[in-house]
């Protein structure tokens, strides 16, 4: 059984002018230790995904439709209580801006120990013990010394650091991950990448990585999921994704970025912009910044097909797909 | 002066910025003022019709140099000559004539923009203030001509900036800056906050920009995919000071500085083939106190006591770069 399965998740936004869809029928599968990419320029509706998968959205937004089963049980109706004790034990989320996350007032310590007394039945030197353990292994340096330090005496490498360890301080099952190097620079980014995927690998967690960088989700997953205004455009195994894309905005999403074409070149651009949830277009949203679109693309949405390992939102591929079914 | 001047030339700039003690601190109070470093004793030119790049980390002082050579700071000693003028001693009333040759755009449109100025607004203002004896006529045409060229529709001159999204509103950034045809331009980090296919929109319009108008870039930039397809030669800082100097070519396809090496490394890449990650030892230090010897030197593998105790200087390479590194000068890093 799937670890976390995702079946026609939707989420909407109340507003002045109506409820708008931020997320529409949204299905996956995460099994045990397996990595996901969640892929999206800003507003594809990526992180608010990531929110509605621990029932975290605050109003306006709300889960409009679907159930999130992890490990069998569906969040999604989860009273407060049940979903504290999933909450941070078994699901944990790391976000972009760790200075936002930490409590500015509190030593790393502080924040650690209440975490875990929160969550379990331990002494204070106990959890104690296990903070510092956990800040040794995401490689802070002398963490005694850290634990009474305050958020702003550390570095932005290692406040997100400590993140990391606050996440794995109840040894989760699945973390979610919200661009968690964005804020970062290279080589720290880098660094902690590495530290993830270890981290990830070593004690056999789930992880859903939500983030707008290719190059961070080809060193992390195995999977990949694209989403284009709201909806899922294409799913599958994150090397074969790239390498072939199927969906026009996955190629176009892929040959803009500097690295495919040759130094002082027109870059392959994707024209046009993202539409606004209030005005979204008919038939397939991407349809008004597509090179292939058809009479069929503006009328009618088209469905998530099911391939092999893979599956596309594509009337144009899903044709060629029935045709070479069909020779 | 001899017969050939770069357009830009800036040679030993340092700029040291005083901070505010904290009474509570007891180390402070031995020592009274506290400097910041951020800026240590930079030398570069720019030559006509370059892309010239700044590549570096968080606080290794590369948007300090741009506000240093638009006037918008004075360096606390060094020299910045544009065109053959020496420009950072000028007043305010002196700096005016050069406003209008060069232009910088920031990486937050949303900032850099007014957001009580339609486009229309936004486009005419510098016309009118740089060029005061031009008709109404002349500047409604020119105004026009801009708007085309970098593709904005004119249906969005009566609007304002929050009607736009970050990729239209930098397209308007970048159109104001064109208005009063600068001969420079420096772009701060311009694309860093877009999304990758509006990224590569914006990429080609200053692309264009250089093709079609002549103009030299100063670039400042952090994503060296970036770097890599719009530069023609690359300055590497760290903590204030220049490791290396390079043609982007050379740069990509021999990084000689150990901290190039760790950068170029650090790349997140579509491909396995990527080099394998020079990790860095320990974090950067903090710019009130660089290291005495080589500001790179606390973190560099290759680091010994000459490191620790001399500056490097910047050495010519055989291939046109010149480095900023004992390891290289004296030949011992292995490759």
């Amino acid at each position: 059984m799937a670890l976390l399965s995702v079946q026609d998740l939707s989420v909407k936004f109340g507003g002045e002018f109506g409820a708008v869809s931020a997320v529409k029928n949204v299905s996956f599968d995460l099994h045990r230790g397996e990595r996901l990419g969640i892929v999206g320029e800003s507003g594809a509706g990526k992180s608010i995904t990531g929110f509605a998968l621990m029932n975290l959205l605050s109003a306006p937004g709300f889960i409009n439709r679907g159930k999130v089963l992890f490990d069998g049980k569906d969040i999604v109706r989860m009273s407060e209580r049940q979903l504290r004790k999933v909450r941070g034990n078994r699901m944990a989320m790391i976000f972009q801006d760790p200075l936002v996350t930490l409590n500015p007032v509190l030593t790393i310590g502080q924040q650690m120990i209440e975490t875990l007394l929160a969550h379990r039945r331990l002494r204070r030197d106990e959890a104690e013990f296990i903070a510092i353990q956990k800040l040794r292994e995401v490689y802070i340096s002398s963490p005694e010394m850290r634990m009474s330090q305050y958020p702003h005496e550390l570095s932005g490498g290692m406040r997100q650091r400590v993140i990391i360890a606050i996440a794995l301080l109840l040894d989760p099952d699945l973390i979610i991950a919200d661009e968690p190097t964005t804020a970062l620079d290279v080589t720290t980014q880098a660094d902690i990448l590495e530290l993830l995927l270890h981290l990830c690998m070593s004690n056999n967690v789930s992880l859903i990585l939500i983030t707008h960088d290719l190059g961070v989700v080809c060193q992390l997953t195995e999977r990949i999921m694209v989403m284009y205004a709201g909806e899922v455009v294409e799913t599958g195994k994150t090397r074969e994704v790239i390498n072939d894309p199927q969906h026009p905005y996955t190629q176009g999403l892929i040959s803009a970025l500097p690295q495919q074409t040759l130094p002082g070149h027109t870059l392959k651009s994707i024209k046009g912009y993202m539409p606004s949830l209030l005005s979204m277009p008919s038939g397939c949203p991407f349809h008004p910044r597509c090179a292939y679109a058809l009479d069929e693309c503006r009328e009618h949405r088209p469905k998530l097909v099911h391939y092999r390992d893979a599956s596309v939102a594509c009337h144009e591929v899903n044709r060629l797909h029935q045709e070479t079914l069909a020779e | 002066m001899n017969a050939h001047t770069p357009l830009v030339d800036i040679k030993n700039l340092h700029m040291h910025f005083e901070t505010k003690t904290r009474a509570f601190d007891a180390s402070s109070l031995w020592r009274g003022k506290r400097f910041v470093h951020a800026v240590n004793d930079v030398s570069f030119s720019i030559e006509k019709g370059e892309a010239f790049c700044l590549v570096g980390e968080s606080g290794c002082g590369k948007s300090t140099i741009a506000r240093l050579i638009t006037g918008l700071e004075r360096p606390t000693s060094g020299e910045i000559h544009f065109a053959g003028q020496r420009v950072d001693q000028l007043s305010r009333a002196k700096q005016r004539p050069l406003r209008k040759r060069m232009q910088m755009i920031f990486q937050n449109p949303y900032a850099s923009l007014n957001p009580r100025m339609t486009v229309e607004q936004a486009l005419v203002e510098p016309l009118k203030h740089h060029f005061p004896d031009y008709s109404v006529q002349d500047i409604q045409q020119r105004k026009v001509d801009i708007m085309r060229a970098v593709g904005i529709d004119q249906t969005w001159s009566d609007r304002y900036p929050d009607a736009f999204s970050g990729g239209q509103r930098q397209r308007i950034a970048i159109a104001r800056a064109l208005t009063v045809d600068p001969e420079f331009m420096i772009a701060d980090e311009p694309i860093s906050a877009l999304d990758a296919s509006i990224q590569a929109q914006i990429l080609n319009l200053m692309l264009e920009a250089r093709e079609e108008r002549g103009i030299t870039y100063l670039f400042i930039a952090h994503d060296l995919n970036v770097v890599q397809h719009f530069a023609t030669r690359v300055a590497v800082l760290y903590l204030g000071s220049i490791c290396e100097i390079s043609s982007t070519r050379s740069l990509f396809e021999h990084p000689k500085h150990p901290y190039t090496r760790a950068l170029l490394s650090a790349i997140p890449q579509l491909k396995d083939d990527k080099p394998k990650h020079v990790r860095l030892r320990g974090e950067i230090p903090t710019p009130f106190a660089p290291p005495k010897g080589c500001p790179f030197e606390s973190r560099c593998v290759f680091a010994n006591n000459r490191c620790r105790h001399e500056r490097p200087r910047q050495m010519r390479q055989p291939d046109g770069s010149t480095v900023a590194c004992h390891g290289v000068e004296e030949n011992r890093l292995d490759d």
